[in-house]
C-alpha cells in the first residue's frame, strides 16, 4: 500500500470509526489511548518523554490481537471526541492533504462535514442530561450513613435516582456544575499540538505570568503550511515557568530568542512553551544556514551525513555537516550540497534514545537520514547513529 | 497503748481495726505491686527467674544495640544475623535466633548449652563480635539471657488463637525441608512478615490461599489452575516470579508437587506477624519532672512498664533514652540525668511500644525562678487545664490567657519576658504574619499617629478582612496539603500547562473559603471527601497527583497535611520515635488503595477490617468510601492531632517555632513546649467551630506575640518558651512581593498589593515555584511531606541575590516611583529630599529614619547625580539591609 493511501486509510478510520473494519467500528482509539495512559505509567512516562507518539501508541493498539486493547477501548466512551480543537487540528490535516495532492478536495469536505455531524450529535446529547444518575446513585450508597437508610427505607434504585433529580431541580442543577476539575486537562482549550522550535525577536514579556510576543524569523516543525503561516509574524506565547522565568528576565526587548513551543491556538494565535523540551534561550539573529535550513536541491535526502554537532538538545541534533553519501533512493538534487553547512535532525529517542543522552556539542557522528516531506525542513534520523572517533 | 481522740485502744482492737478496714478494701483498688527491675532479679546466676521474650529479652537486646540500623537491625543484617530494626517483629526475632545459622564458632542458642550460645559468647567478647563488648561476663545482662535460653528460649506470646492446619508428617516434613526455602529465599522479601506487594501475602497458609490482586496464587491439589505455579514456571509474559530470574527446575517441581499435595503448611510456621499477647497500656516515669538548681547535680530516672493484664515493672535498666537537648541535660543508658545547662527540654525513655518524655528544667536565675510551684498550671474538676494565675511582681500581668500559659512557664524557668514592640515592629510584623505583605508608607503614619488605645486589635481585625489574608493562608494551605503543578499532571521537570490550571484551581478553591472564613474542618472535609470526578463541589486534585503512585504515598500525604504527623518511618520498620509498626502503616495505607490506584474511584470493592492508626477498627464493605470514616475521625473533638496540628502550624507561623517543633512532627518523642497551651489553643479552636480567624485573633493579640525582639539579660538564650520575638527572614514570596511593593508607583501601592494574579503568595506562588527567586529564599516545591521543606535559614546566595540579581536590578531601573522623581526633576519641579529619604525607609523597613539614618542618607542625595540616582541607591541599599529580609 503506497504511503499516501496509508494515511489515508488511518484517518478515515480515526475519524470514521464506523466504515473501519470488523468490530473496531464500535472502538474509539482516542478514549483507548487515555484509558492505556491512565492504566500504564511506563506507556505514560514514554509519551512524557517523547519517546513515543500518541499516533504510534494507537497504532499499537489497533494492532494488538488480545482482548485488552479492545476492552480498553471500549470501557468508557471518548470524552473529547467532536471536541473543536480535535476539529480543528482535523480540518488542518485535511487541508493539507489536499494541498499535498492527496486526497481532493469533495472528499476533504465530506470528511470534515462527518466530523462535524458526530461532534454536533454528541454535543446535543450531552446538553439534555450530563449526569451520571447511575453514578449519582453508587456515590451516595458509598456513604454507610446513607446506604442504611435506603436500605431501611426500602427504596428501590429508580426512586432514589428520582430523588436524586428532585433535589438537583430544587437546587437549581447538581454539584457538577460547581465541580473542578472536570474535562481532559482544562489547559489552554482550543489549542493542539504542536511541537517546534521558534526562532524570533522579542517584542515584549511578562516575567511574572510567564508570557511574552515575539516576531517570528523562523519555525522548525513537521507542519510546513503552519510554519509558512507564522513566519514574518507576530505572536503571543504563554506558560513559561519556573526556571524559564529565570532565562526570560535578562532577554531584552529586540534581541532574538530560541524557544520551544508545545501547542498553537489556531483561534488566537497563541503558541503554548513547550514542557518537553525545555528551550527558552537568546541566541544569534536569524540567518537560515544557522538553524539547518536545507538548501532546496538538498530536499528529498535519503544516505548518509557525517559532521560535527553544533548542539544536541530535545532529541535533534543540529549538525555541521562534512560529508554526504545518498542512497540509491535519494531524491535530493544535489546531495552534496549540503556539504559544510548546517542541517537539524530530528527523531533521536526510541532506539536512539540511549545514544543520543552521550552526545555533545563537538562531537563527530555518522547518521543515515531521509528527508520525507520536501516541503518540510525537519530531516529524520533513520536506523543508524555511531560516533566518529 | 495508742491514744486516739481521748479513747484508748489496746493492740489487739487495732488489728481487728486494720483487718476491718482491710476487707472493705476492693481488689480493684489495691495497687498493683510493682515488679523488681530484672538487673536486680537477675544479679546473680543461680536466681530461678525467667526471662519473657517480649519484656525482656528484646528491650535488652534494643538497649546494648544490637536491633540497631548499624549492627543486626541493618537491611542486611550483620554476620548473617538480622533482628527487625527497632524490635517489635518478634516472630521474625525469635525466627532469626532460632535459625540453624552457624558461624564457625557454633550456633546462636544452645537450650542445653546456654553459655556456649552465640549470643551470649559474641557480646561478652569471649568470641570475635565485630560490634565489640557489650556486657560483661556475669553480669544481669549475661545471666538474663542464660536464663532466658536454658528456660527454653520461647519467643513472644502472640494474640491469635492456634491455627489448626491438619497434615501428616509427611506433607509437613516435605514444606519444612523443600518448601519453605524457596519462600523464605525468593518469595517472603515481598510477600512474607509484613510485606504484601500486589496485595499478596505468603506468610500463612490462610493468607495463601485467599491472594492478592490477581486472585488466589494456589488451588490446592490444582497445579495447572494455581497462579503460583504459572508464575515460577515463566509461562506467562505478564506473570513471572520471582521477578530476579526463574528458579531451578527441581524447585519448580517442588512447588507443584506441593501444591499437589494439597498446599501442606504445618502449626508454627507463618510468617505473618501477629500482634503480641502481651499489650504496654502505659509508660511511667519517676519523677514527673526534674527541677535542676545547678550544673553537675544528678537524678535517676524510674521507669515503669504497666501491662493489660495489670502487672507493673521497674524496667529501668531495659528502658532506652535519649535527651532532647544535651546542651541543657545528659541522660547516661541507665537513667541518670546530669544537669549542663539552664532550660528546659525533655528526656525520652523508649521500652516496648512505650514512649515517655520526661521534662527537665533548670532555671535561669533559681532565686528569681520559682521551680517548686507546680507549674501555675490548675486542674479543674472536669480535669480540665484551667488558665494560671501568676506570681505577683516577675512577670507583667496578662489577662490575655495565652499570656498566662506562657508566662507561668517563664516564671518557673526565671526568665522575664521581653517589653512590648513598638508600633511600627508590630505592624509590619503583624502584616507579614497575617498577610504575607509589607504596610504601605501612608498605613504606618496612620498607624503611629493613632492614638487610640485599641488600635493594634482594631488592626488585627482590619488585616483579617483582607484578601492579603487569604491569600496568604491559602498559600500555607497548599504548601501543607502539597498543591505542586509538578506532581498534578505530570512529573516533568517542567510542569504541563494543565498542572497550572489543576493547581490554580487548587489554590482558588481554598481561597474561596479562606476568604469567606468557612471553617477549617469543613474545607478539609471538602479535599478528604472530593469526587474524584470532580462532580462535586470539593477539592479531587489531592487525590489524583501522580506524585502518589502508591497507597502508601497517599497514607503518608493524608497523615502529614492533616494530622501533622509522619509515618515514612513505619513503612519499612518499627517508628523509632512513636509508636507505629509496620502493621499500623499498612492498614492506614489501605484506606487509599482504590483512590490512588485508580484515582478516579474512591470506594473499595472488597470486605475490610483495618485499624486506623490505633484508634480503632473500622469495617468496611464494598461500595464504602474508605475516606468517610477518617474525616468522621478527624472531626471527632477527642481527635488527638487533627485541630491540634493545625493550630500548632499556625502558631509557628506567627513565631517561627511551634509549640511543638518541627510542626509536622507530633510524636512522644518530641513533646510540645506548652502541653496546656496547645491544649488550650486545640480545645478553643474545635468549640469555636474551626473558626480560623478567632485562632488569629487570639495569637496576634496576645502579649506574647507583640513582644520585642530585643532580649534582656533572661532571656537572651530563651529561644523555646516565647518570651521574646524571634527575628526570621521574611518568606520568599514576601521577599518578592515586598521588593515590588517598596519599588511600585505611589499610586499602585494598592494594586500591588490585591492583584493576586500578580502576588508571589498568590496564583504566581505555583508558576514561580523553581525561579532563582524562589529557590533562593526557601519556597518550597511542596513535593515531599515535610514542613521542614520551606527554609527561613539565611544564607550567602541570599545576599548575593539581593545585591546583583537581574531581578533586583530590574526592580530598581524600572520602578516607576524612581521614574516619577526622574521626570519631577527633569521638569525642574521642587523636590522634598528630606520626604523621599523617610518614603525609602517606609517603603522598605515600615518606619521612619532616625536622625541620624535621616543624615546619611540626605548626605547621599546631596552627593548623587542626581535625587532620582541617589534615591535608587538608597532604595538598593535599604533592600539589601538584614532590616528589609528580616521580621522582628
Amino acid at each position: 500500500m503506497k504511503k499516501t493511501n496509508l494515511l489515508l486509510f488511518l484517518l478515515l478510520a480515526v475519524s470514521c470509526g464506523n466504515i473501519f473494519a470488523q468490530d473496531k467500528s464500535k472502538v474509539d482509539w482516542d478514549a483507548a489511548y487515555e484509558r492505556l495512559l491512565e492504566a500504564d505509567q511506563g506507556v505514560r512516562k514514554k509519551i512524557e518523554s517523547g519517546q513515543a507518539t500518541k499516533e504510534e501508541v494507537i497504532n499499537w493498539l489497533k494492532n494488538q490481537k488480545g482482548d485488552s486493547a479492545k476492552k480498553l477501548a471500549q470501557k468508557k466512551p471518548a470524552a473529547n471526541k467532536g471536541k473543536a480543537e480535535d476539529l480543528s487540528a482535523f480540518k488542518n490535516k485535511l487541508a493539507e492533504l489536499v494541498k499535498a495532492g492527496k486526497l481532493s478536495r469533495e472528499d476533504a469536505a465530506k470528511l470534515a462535514a462527518t466530523m462535524e455531524t458526530k461532534g454536533a450529535v454528541k454535543a446535543e446529547v450531552k446538553k439534555e442530561d450530563n449526569v451520571d444518575w447511575d453514578a449519582a446513585y453508587e456515590k451516595l450508597l458509598a456513604n454507610p450513613a446513607a446506604r442504611q437508610k435506603i436500605k431501611s427505607s426500602g427504596a428501590t434504585k429508580e426512586e432514589v435516582i428520582d430523588y436524586l433529580k428532585s433535589q438537583a431541580a430544587a437546587k437549581g442543577g447538581t454539584d457538577n456544575k460547581r465541580g473542578v476539575g472536570r474535562g481532559k486537562s482544562g489547559a489552554r482549550p482550543g489549542s493542539f499540538q504542536f511541537y517546534s522550535l521558534v526562532i524570533g525577536r522579542l517584542k515584549s514579556k511578562d516575567i511574572e505570568l510567564g508570557e511574552l510576543e515575539l516576531d517570528i524569523d523562523y519555525v522548525i516543525s513537521s507542519r510546513p503550511k503552519l510554519n509558512a503561516d507564522l513566519i514574518g509574524t507576530r505572536v503571543k506565547l504563554v506558560g513559561v515557568s519556573g526556571k524559564y522565568l529565570d532565562s526570560l528576565l535578562p532577554i531584552k526587548r529586540g534581541e532574538t530568542i530560541k524557544v520551544r513551543t508545545g501547542d498553537f491556538n489556531p483561534e488566537t494565535r497563541v503558541l503554548g512553551f513547550g514542557f518537553k523540551f525545555h528551550v527558552l534561550e537568546r541566541t544569534e539573529p536569524f540567518k537560515p544556514g544557522d538553524f539547518g535550513v536545507p538548501p532546496e536541491e538538498f530536499r528529498g535526502f535519503s544516505g548518509e551525513l557525517s559532521g560535527k554537532i553544533v548542539e544536541a538538545v530535545g532529541y535533534e541534533v543540529l549538525l555541521q555537516v562534512k560529508q554526504s553519501n545518498p542512497s540509491d533512493d535519494s531524491q535530493a538534487k544535489d546531495a552534496a550540497s549540503i556539504v559544510g553547512k548546517r542541517i537539524r535532525i530530528a527523531g533521536f529517542y526510541n532506539q536512539h534514545s540511549e545514544a543520543f543522552a552521550d552526545l555533545s556539542e563537538g562531537d563527530e557522528i555518522r547518521v543515515s537520514v531521509t528527508h520525507r516531506d520536501t516541503k518540510s525542513d525537519a530531516i529524520d534520523v533513520t536506523d543508524k547513529l555511531e560516533t566518529v572517533e | 497503748m495508742i491514744p486516739t481522740e481521748g479513747k484508748v485502744y489496746d493492740m489487739k482492737h487495732l488489728i481487728i481495726l486494720l483487718l476491718l478496714l482491710a476487707a472493705s478494701v476492693r481488689a480493684d483498688d489495691v495497687v498493683p505491686m510493682t515488679i523488681r527491675p530484672a538487673s536486680e532479679r537477675f544479679a546473680e546466676r543461680d536466681t530461678q527467674g525467667v526471662p519473657d521474650f517480649q519484656r525482656h529479652v528484646v528491650p535488652l537486646l534494643g538497649k546494648l544495640g544490637c536491633n540497631s540500623a548499624k549492627c543486626h537491625g541493618s537491611f542486611q543484617g550483620q554476620g548473617e544475623f538480622r533482628l527487625s530494626l527497632f524490635g517489635f517483629d518478634f516472630q521474625s526475632d525469635h525466627a532469626a535466633l532460632q535459625a540453624d545459622a552457624y558461624s564457625e564458632e557454633g550456633g546462636r542458642l544452645h537450650v542445653g548449652d546456654p553459655a556456649n550460645s552465640l549470643i551470649v559468647l559474641k557480646p561478652t567478647e569471649q568470641t570475635d563480635h565485630e560490634g565489640g563488648l557489650r556486657f560483661e561476663e556475669n553480669s544481669w545482662e549475661h545471666h538474663l539471657l542464660l536464663r532466658w535460653i536454658e528456660s527454653g528460649a520461647k519467643g513472644a506470646i502472640d494474640s491469635g488463637g492456634p491455627i489448626t492446619n491438619h497434615f501428616d508428617n509427611e506433607s509437613s516434613t516435605f514444606f519444612k525441608e523443600s518448601i519453605r526455602p524457596i519462600l523464605q529465599d525468593h518469595c517472603f522479601e515481598c510477600h512474607g512478615f509484613n510485606s504484601r506487594k500486589g496485595n499478596l501475602s505468603l506468610a500463612s497458609r490462610e493468607a495463601l490461599l485467599a491472594g492478592g490482586d490477581s486472585g488466589p496464587v494456589v488451588v490446592p491439589d490444582k497445579p495447572g489452575e494455581s497462579l503460583l505455579a504459572t508464575a515460577v514456571e515463566y509461562s506467562n509474559d505478564e506473570l513471572q516470579m520471582p521477578p530476579s530470574g526463574k528458579l531451578s527446575d527441581e524447585k519448580i517441581a517442588a512447588l507443584k508437587k506441593w501444591i499437589e499435595m494439597g498446599a501442606p503448611w504445618p502449626d508454627g510456621y507463618e510468617a505473618a506477624p501477629k500482634a503480641p499477647a502481651q499489650v504496654l497500656v502505659g509508660l511511667h516515669h519517676e519523677p514527673n519532672e526534674i527541677l535542676f538548681n545547678e550544673t553537675k547535680h544528678k537524678q535517676q530516672i524510674r521507669i515503669i512498664a504497666e501491662w493489660e493484664d495489670g502487672t507493673r515493672e521497674d524496667v529501668t535498666c531495659l528502658t532506652r533514652y535519649q535527651t532532647n537537648d544535651d546542651a541543657i541535660v545528659r541522660v547516661s543508658p541507665n537513667g541518670v540525668a546530669t544537669s549542663t545547662g539552664t532550660g528546659d527540654t525533655h528526656i525520652i525513655a523508649f521500652y516496648d511500644n512505650g514512649v515517655s518524655a520526661i521534662p527537665v528544667l533548670r532555671s535561669v536565675e533559681p532565686t528569681r525562678g520559682n521551680p517548686t510551684r507546680e507549674r501555675g498550671i490548675k486542674t479543674d474538676d472536669s480535669g480540665r487545664d484551667t488558665i494560671p494565675r501568676l506570681r505577683v511582681g516577675l512577670l507583667q500581668a496578662s489577662d490575655h490567657p495565652i499570656d498566662r500559659f506562657v508566662s507561668a512557664k517563664l516564671d518557673k524557668l526565671g526568665i522575664a519576658p521581653s517589653e512590648l514592640c513598638t508600633d511600627a515592629e508590630f505592624l509590619r510584623r503583624v502584616s507579614i504574619d497575617m498577610t504575607g505583605t509589607l504596610p504601605t508608607p501612608e498605613e504606618v503614619l496612620a498607624f503611629i499617629s493613632d492614638r487610640t488605645a485599641e488600635k493594634r486589635t482594631r488592626k488585627i481585625d482590619e488585616l483579617l478582612e483582607r484578601p492579603s489574608y487569604a491569600a496568604w493562608w491559602t498559600n500555607k494551605l497548599c504548601d501543607f496539603t502539597g498543591c505542586n503543578p509538578k506532581s498534578i499532571s505530570s512529573l516533568l521537570e517542567v510542569a504541563r500547562e494543565d498542572g497550572y490550571v489543576k493547581a490554580s484551581q487548587w489554590y482558588d478553591w481554598i481561597y474561596e473559603r479562606v476568604e469567606r472564613n468557612e471553617s477549617y474542618d469543613s474545607i478539609v472535609e471538602g479535599i478528604m471527601l472530593a469526587d474524584l470526578s470532580g462532580g462535586s463541589s470539593g477539592m479531587p486534585h489531592f487525590w489524583t497527583r501522580q506524585s502518589l503512585e502508591e497507597p502508601k504515598d497517599t497514607a503518608m500525604s493524608v497523615a502529614h497535611a492533616f494530622l501533622g504527623i509522619q509515618l515514612q518511618c513505619a513503612e519499612c520498620h518499627k517508628h523509632p520515635f512513636d509508636r507505629w509498626t509496620q502493621a499500623d502503616f499498612n492498614d492506614f495505607s489501605r484506606f487509599f488503595d482504590s483512590v490512588t490506584k485508580t484515582k478516579s474511584r474512591s470506594t473499595t470493592d472488597e470486605d475490610l477490617d483495618l485499624r486506623l492508626l490505633r484508634n480503632g477498627l473500622v469495617t468496611l464493605q464494598p461500595g464504602d468510601d474508605p475516606r468517610q470514616p477518617i474525616m468522621d475521625w478527624m472531626q471527632d473533638p477527642k481527635n488527638p492531632w487533627f485541630a491540634r496540628a493545625f493550630v500548632n502550624r499556625v502558631w509557628a507561623g506567627y513565631f517561627n517555632r511551634g509549640i511543638v517543633d518541627p510542626p509536622d512532627q507530633f510524636t512522644p518523642a518530641n513533646p510540645p513546649s506548652h502541653p496546656q497551651l496547645l491544649d488550650w489553643l486545640a480545645n478553643g479552636f474545635v468549640e469555636n467551630n474551626y473558626d480560623m480567624k478567632w485562632l488569629h485573633r487570639q495569637i496576634a493579640s496576645s502579649d506574647t506575640y507583640q513582644r520585642s525582639w530585643k532580649p534582656n539579660e533572661s532571656n537572651r538564650n530563651d529561644r523555646r518558651n516565647f518570651s521574646r520575638a524571634i527575628p526570621r527572614r521574611i518568606p520568599a514570596e514576601v521577599v518578592y512581593d515586598g521588593m515590588k511593593q517598596a519599588t511600585a508607583a505611589t499610586d499602585q501601592q494598592d494594586t500591588v498589593r490585591t492583584n493576586l494574579r500578580r502576588r508571589a503568595s498568590g496564583h504566581l506562588s505555583m508558576r514561580m515555584a523553581g525561579t532563582h527567586a524562589m529557590k533562593v529564599f526557601g519556597k518550597p516545591d511542596r513535593s515531599i511531606n515535610c514542613d521542614c521543606e520551606r527554609v527561613n535559614e539565611p544564607t550567602l546566595l541570599q545576599a548575593i541575590f539581593t545585591q546583583n540579581d537581574p531581578l533586583v536590578r530590574m526592580r530598581i531601573a524600572d520602578s516607576v516611583w524612581i521614574i516619577e522623581i526622574e521626570d519631577a526633576e527633569a521638569a525642574g519641579m521642587r523636590i522634598d529630599n528630606a520626604d523621599l529619604v523617610q518614603k525609602v525607609w517606609l517603603r522598605t523597613v515600615g518606619r521612619t529614619p532616625n536622625e541620624e539614618e535621616q543624615q546619611r542618607a540626605m548626605k547621599h542625595l546631596e552627593s548623587a547625580n542626581s535625587v532620582a540616582q541617589g534615591i535608587a541607591d538608597l532604595m538598593w541599599a535599604m533592600l539589601n539591609t538584614k532590616e528589609f529580609l528580616l521580621n522582628h
